[in-house]
């Protein structure tokens, strides 16, 4: 049970507020900035929701915009591109997840099975290295590699593929794949850091007394290192599932051209045109963000629910 | 009775002549209130010469003078505090003033998503109609002068006229910045002439003119006609065949990623259509080019261009680049026949010694292509009426609420200056040596800023025909010819009594591009006129519409769709029915109405 209280930060039951205020009052002063940055940040901005039901001024501000309903709502949904839009965010986020969990998974524990600990450091920096590269620069470089005369498009050609900008290309799932391996080679390396340093902290013992008793390496990582890390893997799964709506706006911005607008357009580039384009429109994008929000939290409430029914851990 | 009926008509002739005197506007009413205003320009200058637009010199001299708006001894200088939005965040910057209500005393609403309309009806733009009549006579004038314009600087609100902005105005068409350029070397060295089949020749000349005796089909010394435009694609296409330039990424022709050129009407207008809505001068009615025989005639022609492999066979990639500098590596690279882009790439601009391609290099500019091949009578043989950059009134100004109880005659009389002779010429051209002198006892900043830049002669010259002759150095560094004035202000711009010192040459390239009268173009002047409702419907179609066409007119272009089925055209243009087009014409035919 203190373990269990211990992993999931639970204030556990018959201790009140104050009692452990007064047992762990420095985590709570290391909390204060966290809490302090999510109210400002994070909560206080809530009231510009409402900005999602009106005709919002700026020079009329939240409280004195005139009070639409749902129009906005109705605009965003009955735009001719908008099931498009959602076909294409639901496509890519879905692959984005199914493709994208597990290689951080993976990483880690090539990395943490690695013995030359040089090697281990510089592919760990380089793999870590294009989350740190703006958007705009990874996107030059698909464009690049992905182009006519890419090394991507060299390579598929060799492959018997036709020579051609992939990018241009408007057949489904082109684009998708694109836009999902860009954000696994972007993130995958820094993702894995969590992995890594819950890998870390399994007990050396228990994988000694293991490769003592016989066990190869695949099964010490099959049995002790997956096990090890599964909660975390359900919290990361958890978490994944309730931001998967998120798709990326400004790498889709900066890769896709009207004449693949069918498979790439998503909500987020859907709205910015709307929203945007020649007069800014601050209802419609707040409708279309709290559209996504609510998605979001539906899909982040129902993973967690399963998750706890089936594996008997949740987030929350 | 006789004496009562009296008494009472006098009665009611001082209260009415009371009345009259209140509803005047005097100058002295306002003597003694604040002349601290604050401006907001659109857009800074780059800050190598000074580090705020408040410390050119232009604004330090002419807010050492002083200002009499009633003529009678009451002066009193302004102060003005200019704000400058950040690069690239300007309409943030604005809207974040508007949305905390510290919005500026005079604001350029160029960078805004509001019209001025709309900043009247919110409450924050005031009606300055008297003001502008009484204060203005210089802006007055400018409307007096170019019938084409007369009334115009007034805004239709509520059923009345009203002045709710002031625009900047241009003296005659601003030349152009942009334009079809084409590859004219590549004519020189590989075309034959039309009728008598002989080489052309070309070269510079000693005093860097560019002479050629190169004839189109048409018997002109420019591409006038479409037939022209194909004659010369046809010696581009050859050119990048023979060099292998096809396999390096050249082609013959650029084009923006929806298969048109420039801006609305720009190669299109020559066929009767426009890519978008203009104004049709023969019916006095706004038009849906979109749905015009014209336009689809163009798209044929395109069509055929494409077929015959002149088109960049990537134009549909190209939709993130800015219209005038589509695919630069190309264009930089000697790679391409014929373009839209800047007036600063004529003449040798290309010929930089980077690539064995761009060596020799001559770059010329062409009008928009009269129509005599594709499609019937109705669609050729027509003058030209759109392009794009020629509208003579600019950038709107708005004089906000915050300024309602501050000494507005000073502010007008100061803001007029700019219109008159010797501020307009002060804002575009800088200060002259007898400004300068003057400044070193009003305002030493200015002549110190001067004297630092060598200019301490004077920013211009007056040649013996009263033309105003640059100082060389500010054709060569735009940046400083940008900061000797006072050229993110509003006022009037003279171009007519301004040397440029073009070569001969260069100058016929300049005058090709305003060959034409521009009588479609539907102005700032009539758009600042929507109401709320009308703004937010209008930008509405356009996205609609904009995005419709960014993913048909390619179609068409490339054979996907057939541009001869009518079927396929129809359904075109029923779905743009459907976004709004005609709505948007009606909106904007609302207004023409009015006037």
């Amino acid at each position: 049970m203190a373990k269990q209280n211990a992993i999931t930060g639970y204030r556990p039951k018959g201790v009140t507020w104050k009692k452990d205020f007064q047992k762990n009052g420095l985590v709570y002063l290391l909390y204060l900035p966290i809490l302090v940055y999510f109210i400002i940040f994070n909560y206080i901005p809530m009231a510009g929701v409402m900005m999602a039901f009106e005709d919002y001024k700026v020079n009329k501000g939240l409280f004195a915009s005139k009070w639409v309903g749902w129009a906005n709502f109705q605009k965003l949904f009955t735009g001719d591109m908008f099931l498009n839009a959602f076909r294409n965010t639901t496509c890519m986020a879905v692959l984005s997840l199914i493709l994208g969990f597990l290689p951080p998974i993976i990483l880690a524990i090539l990395f943490s099975e690695c013995k030359p600990k040089r090697f281990k450091r510089v592919t760990q920096i380089m793999s870590y290295m294009p989350n740190f590269v703006s958007a705009v620069v990874v996107c030059a470089l698909v464009t690049e590699f992905v182009g006519m005369n890419g090394a991507v498009t060299q390579l598929l050609c060799f492959f018997g593929a036709e020579k051609q900008n992939w990018l241009a290309n408007s057949n489904i799932p082109v684009f998708w794949l694109i836009y999902v391996f860009m954000g696994i080679w972007v993130s995958f390396g820094y993702g894995s850091i969590i992995y890594t340093t819950a890998i870390s902290n399994v007990s050396g013992e228990i994988k000694e007394a293991a490769a003592l008793d016989g066990a190869n390496r695949f099964q010490r990582v099959w049995h002790i290192i997956l096990p090890s890390i599964k909660n975390l893997c359900i919290i990361q799964l958890t978490m994944a599932v309730g931001t998967m709506f998120m798709v990326g706006f400004d790498r889709v911005l900066l890769l896709y051209m009207p004449k693949t607008y069918e498979t790439s357009d998503v909500l987020y580039t859907y709205t910015y045109r709307m929203a945007f384009g020649n007069k800014i429109d601050y209802g419609v994008s707040t409708a279309s963000s709290l559209f996504q929000s609510v998605l979001g939290t539906t899909l982040l409430l129902s993973s967690n629910a399963l998750t706890r029914k089936f594996s008997e851990y949740s987030l929350f | 009775m006789g004496k009562k009926l009296l008494a009472c008509l006098l009665a009611a002739m001082m209260l009415l002549s009371l009345v009259g005197a209140s509803a005047e506007i005097r100058g002295d009413d306002y003597f003694g209130k604040s002349t601290s205003f604050s401006y907001m320009i659109a857009n800074g200058i780059e800050g190598f010469y000074f580090d705020e637009y408040q410390d050119a010199p232009c604004l330090q001299y002419v807010l050492s003078k002083e200002w009499d708006p009633d003529s009678n001894g009451n002066t009193r200088k302004i102060d003005l505090t200019v704000l400058t939005p950040p690069g690239g965040a300007e309409a943030d910057y604005a809207n974040t003033l508007v949305g905390t209500g510290d919005y500026p005393d005079v604001m350029n609403i160029q960078i805004m998503s509001m019209s001025a309309a709309e900043m009247y009806d919110e409450g924050m733009a005031l009606d300055i109609t008297e003001y502008v009549e009484k204060y203005m006579p210089n802006y007055m004038a400018w409307f007096e002068r170019h019938p084409l314009y007369a009334g115009k600087q007034y805004t239709m609100v509520d059923g009345e006229k009203k002045i709710i902005c002031l625009y900047h105005t241009d003296e005659v068409v601003p030349a152009a910045w942009g334009g079809m350029l084409y590859r004219r070397d590549w004519i020189v060295n590989y075309g034959k002439n039309p009728v008598t089949g002989e080489a052309f020749s070309g070269a510079w000349e000693e005093d860097g003119n560019w002479k050629d005796n190169v004839v189109f089909p048409s018997g002109e010394t420019y591409p006038k006609t479409v037939s022209d435009w194909e004659w010369m694609i046809g010696i581009f296409q050859e050119v990048i065949t023979s060099m292998g330039l096809d396999q390096a990424g050249g082609y013959a022709v650029s084009c923006k990623a929806d298969g048109t050129f420039g801006v609305w009407g720009d190669m299109i207008s020559g066929f009767g259509g426009v890519n978008g809505w203009y104004y049709d001068v023969n019916t006095g009615k706004v038009v849906n080019g979109f749905a015009t025989k014209g336009f689809r005639t163009y798209l044929q022609m395109m069509n055929a261009w494409w077929n015959n492999g002149w088109i960049n066979p990537a134009f549909q990639e190209h939709a993130n680049d800015m219209f005038f500098m589509i695919d630069m590596a190309a264009t930089y690279g000697g790679m391409i026949g014929t373009w839209y882009g800047l007036t600063s790439q004529l003449g040798a601009a290309l010929d930089t010694g980077a690539s064995p391609l761009t060596t020799g290099a001559v770059v010329f500019g062409a009008p928009t292509p009269i129509n005599d091949k594709y499609g019937d009578e109705s669609v050729q043989g027509i003058t030209p009426f759109m392009y794009y950059a020629t509208d003579q009134l600019g950038a709107q100004l708005v004089i906000t609420d915050k300024a309602k109880d501050k000494d507005l005659p000073a502010l007008f009389s100061f803001l007029d200056y700019f219109y008159g002779d010797e501020g307009g010429v002060m804002m575009n051209l800088g200060l002259s040596k007898e400004q300068i002198e003057e400044c070193r006892t009003v305002a030493p900043g200015a002549a110190e800023l001067y004297d630092k830049w060598g200019l301490s002669e004077g920013a211009y010259t007056v040649t013996d025909e009263g033309k105003f002759l640059k100082d060389p150095k500010l054709n060569s560094d735009g940046n400083l010819g940008g900061a000797i004035g006072l050229i993110r202000f509003n006022g009037n711009t003279d171009e007519s009594n301004l040397d440029r010192g073009y070569l001969p040459y260069y100058q016929e390239q300049m005058d090709l591009f305003h060959m034409y009268e521009v009588t479609g173009s539907i102005g700032a002047e009539i758009t600042s006129q929507l109401t709320p409702d009308e703004s937010s419907r209008y930008s509405e179609i356009q996205n609609d519409i904009s995005t419709y066409c960014n993913i048909e007119l390619p179609k068409f272009i490339t054979g996907e769709k057939d541009i001869n089925d009518d079927a396929a055209w129809d359904a075109f243009c029923q779905q743009l029915t459907e976004y709004g087009a005609e709505e948007y014409c009606d909106i904007l035919n609302r207004i023409y109405n009015e006037e």
